[in-house]
């Protein structure tokens, strides 16, 4: 399959495009076909009522078998049926006799044959000769046409003098046309009269087909229109439009449309194709630019300046995810610094102090010295490895904590407990105060142990000697709600929104000695998030601060569940 | 030679004070950034060694305010190693960058060279005559004959071979030699100089009057 969105573009604009123009190509020929035919029967049609026409102005012994009636005159066409029903006829339209190599001669017609006409005429417009007299075109049928009834226009004959342009040299060549052929039967089954051609001359052996009304009646033959009816008398007229010349025009045409719609189809498929190359070009930039972005150009952007609505979401739901990639990536390389920096003072602190006391013979209390610094420096990176340990541990497995039951009340009382010496030492007083009923929630009691540990530690780190230290458990609706305060410094209001950030120090003024590893904090809140809980601090500067721990509560009915 | 230390890590402060004093530095130390700068405004020193982050100042604003007005050189000393940190740091105005953890040979050798640098002295051997001072070893050297000498007048002997030429003053001598928690005795730099014309000879050191003493290019015993 086609794996490009161009490509499928252009493949369905394309299909699309072809099955209408194949559509639109079929119905053209078609119409063109069926108007070709129309005409054609229409012409054929005419000519068979021209010819009634025709016979019906004859003297009507001249129709029948019989000897003409005495009483009459002999050829005078006009004066016998004088109003002709379908329009007037041609004026040179005459009797003559069967080979009409004679000029006109209407007294002399020969016995039992009428030839009917001796002209060529052509339905497209007024006989050849004319033309020859525009001052007074109603002379071309010989008599005006009547109100309302459309004149009958001559058929197209083949006739015996072929094709002639009868007219003056001037006149242009006329294309190639059908000419009609005719045949006359009287009633009897006697010929009259017929055209000279081929297509006629099957009919002529077999006579006139029988036929009951009067017609016209149409029949499609290979090649030709066959329009009969009958004459007066019950005299059959048979009229056969040869479709040759039509066909071989229509066919034309139809190889025609062929090549234009070929062409047609070229064009708008290569425009086609230059358009969704113009509609994809901003998607391939866009495409260029995100590949263009790495970790060390990672504040570059998608240019959204000139880009389409649709694409232009696109470049900001891209920008947005490099707009977190940055930030995260930036986080993280200030945790790797913050890490390394505090992995390498102690480092620092242990190298130098081994340098220095190897350097020249030393006594025994400056190596215990050493030996003591030594130690508490790998104390303090023990420390921080372990937090930083605890927070990946934290971070990678934060859905394989063992949880069980436990009652919050214990984990704070027992904090309380292991810290009381360290406030004690710092001259700072601390308080738990619990409710009397269980708190309970979920979790896994040595990691939650480490919250109030920590936040506990940090309050005492934080206040100063006669302060005070509350550590409160209680219930708030669905909640289990633990809660540190300290009456020491306070956080400025800027510090916050950071507090709980990997080795974030509030106070810079706060010496390294007194600080801890800075994890403290981020360790609490990966441990709380990872029970589902959250932490918070409020804090007024200078008045102290309160840490509030939130876990949701576990109530019995869902403990037995 | 009289050497500033910043640095917030107590036991680090210690460490390096109390290897750069038993190489026969004068060293002052400063905790933190704000005295870090008050001292390094207030006394002048032949190099300064600098933490970056420390409370209250961290090292970049330090640097930032000193070189206004100072042109000591600073040797950065951090943890934090990255490209980026170096070149802030040098293009701030430090001198030189160390990132820790660190050998103090190299801290000592980067801050002797540092401080012969800021005098236009390109080697660690100075030939006054025919005395050749090599500051890296520490030793003094006529001809064949190894000169022993304390730390203090070593230290004494090099302001003085390094400033050759020039009046060297008792203000600078102090300023140089002596840190801020030594009494300094008026008469401890006539004895020191005595000292050394005793074991270099008598006629090494001139005495301006009134203004210090000088140390001749070309000087012989």
């Amino acid at each position: 399959m086609i794996r490009s969105i161009r490509g499928r573009l252009q493949w369905w604009y394309g299909c699309v495009y072809a099955l209408s123009i194949l559509v639109f190509g079929c119905m053209v020929y078609w119409r063109a076909d069926r108007d070709v035919h129309e005409r054609a029967t229409l012409q054929a049609v005419s000519a068979a009522q021209y010819l009634d026409a025709s016979l019906r102005s004859l003297p009507p012994w001249r129709l029948k078998d019989g000897p003409r009636p005495p009483h009459l005159p002999e050829g005078d066409v006009h004066s016998f049926r004088p109003d002709i029903p379908n329009g007037p006829m041609p004026p040179d339209f005459e009797m003559r006799p069967p080979r009409g190599d004679q000029p006109p001669r209407g007294d002399q017609p020969r016995e039992n044959m009428i030839r009917l006409p001796a002209q060529n005429w052509d339905l497209r417009g007024p006989p050849p000769h004319a033309q020859g007299n525009p001052d007074n075109p109603q002379l071309v049928s010989g008599r005006p046409p009547r109100d309302g009834q459309p004149a009958i226009e001559a058929p197209n004959f083949r006739s015996n003098n072929g094709p002639t342009n009868g007219g003056g040299p001037s006149n242009p060549p006329r294309p190639p046309v059908d000419r009609m052929e005719f045949a006359v039967w009287r009633a009897n089954g006697q010929l009259i009269s017929k055209s000279e051609g081929e297509l006629i001359e099957p009919f002529l052996a077999t006579g006139p087909a029988a036929f009951r009304d009067r017609g016209p009646r149409i029949s499609f033959l290979d090649g030709a229109v066959r329009a009969e009816m009958k004459g007066p008398f019950e005299s059959m007229i048979l009229v056969l439009r040869p479709l040759g010349h039509d066909m071989a025009n229509l066919h034309q045409f139809g190889w025609q449309i062929a090549g234009m719609a070929a062409v047609t189809l070229f064009v708008g498929t290569a425009g086609g194709w230059w358009v969704s190359g113009r509609m994809v070009r901003p998607i391939q930039e866009i495409s260029k630019t995100a590949s263009q972005i790495s970790v060390t150009s990672l504040d570059r952007r998608i240019e959204t300046r000139n880009l389409d609505a649709e694409l232009v979401q696109l470049a900001l739901v891209l920008n947005g995810a490099f707009e977190r990639l940055e930030e995260s990536f930036g986080k993280l390389t200030q945790f790797t610094a913050d890490a390394s920096h505090e992995i390498r003072t102690p480092l620092a602190v242990i190298q130098s102090q081994m340098e220095l006391a190897l350097s020249q013979p030393r006594s025994s209390d400056e190596y215990q010295k050493t030996l003591r610094t030594c130690l508490g420096s790998s104390e303090r990176m023990r420390s921080l490895v372990d937090g930083l340990l605890l927070l990946a541990r934290t971070d990678a497995e934060r859905t394989q904590l063992r949880p069980a039951l436990i009652d919050l009340r214990h984990v704070a009382e027992e904090a309380v407990v292991q810290l009381q010496d360290r406030a004690a030492a710092n001259g700072v007083e601390l308080e738990c105060a619990t409710p009397e009923d269980a708190v309970m929630v979920s979790g896994d009691a040595t990691f939650l142990m480490r919250v109030p540990a920590n936040l506990i530690d940090n309050a005492i780190q934080h206040t100063p000697s006669g302060g005070k230290v509350v550590v409160e458990v209680r219930c708030e609706g669905d909640s289990a709600v633990l809660t540190v305060t300290d009456t020491g410094s306070g956080i400025d209001a800027a510090h916050v929104p950071f507090l709980f950030d990997r080795f974030y120090r509030v106070d810079t003024a706060r010496s390294r000695t007194q600080g801890g590893s800075g994890l403290g904090l981020a360790i609490c809140r990966s441990l709380v998030e990872s029970h589902h809980g959250t932490i918070c601090c409020e804090s007024v500067f200078g008045e102290g601060s309160t840490f509030t721990v939130r876990l949701p509560i576990v109530t019995e009915s869902a403990a037995e569940r | 030679m009289r050497i500033l230390v910043v640095e917030d890590e107590p036991d680090l402060l210690r460490t390096i004070a109390q290897v750069l004093r038993e190489d026969g530095y004068a060293v002052d130390e400063a905790p933190d950034g704000q005295e870090g700068l008050y001292k390094a405004t207030s006394w002048t020193y032949d190099a300064i060694v600098l933490d970056l982050l420390m409370p209250k100042l961290t090292g970049w604003e330090v640097l930032d305010k000193l070189r206004k007005t100072h042109s000591t050189p600073v040797l950065i000393l951090t943890a934090r190693d990255g490209v980026n940190d170096r070149v802030r740091g040098l293009d701030g105005g430090a001198d030189d960058y160390l990132a820790k953890p660190f050998h103090l040979v190299e801290l000592k050798a980067r801050l002797r060279s540092l401080i012969r640098r800021s005098v236009g002295v390109a080697s660690s051997q100075i030939v006054v005559g025919e005395l050749v001072v090599d500051t890296s070893a520490k030793t003094v050297v006529r001809g064949e004959t190894l000169i022993l000498l304390t730390p203090r007048e070593f230290s004494l002997l090099e302001l003085f071979a390094l400033h050759r030429g020039e009046v060297v003053s008792r203000t600078q001598i102090y300023e140089h030699l002596f840190e801020e928690t030594d009494d300094s005795l008026s008469n401890l730099i006539d004895v020191h100089v005595s000292n050394l014309r005793r074991k270099l000879g008598k006629d090494f050191i001139t005495t301006r009057r009134g203004q210090g003493y000088i140390l001749h290019e070309g000087a012989t015993s």
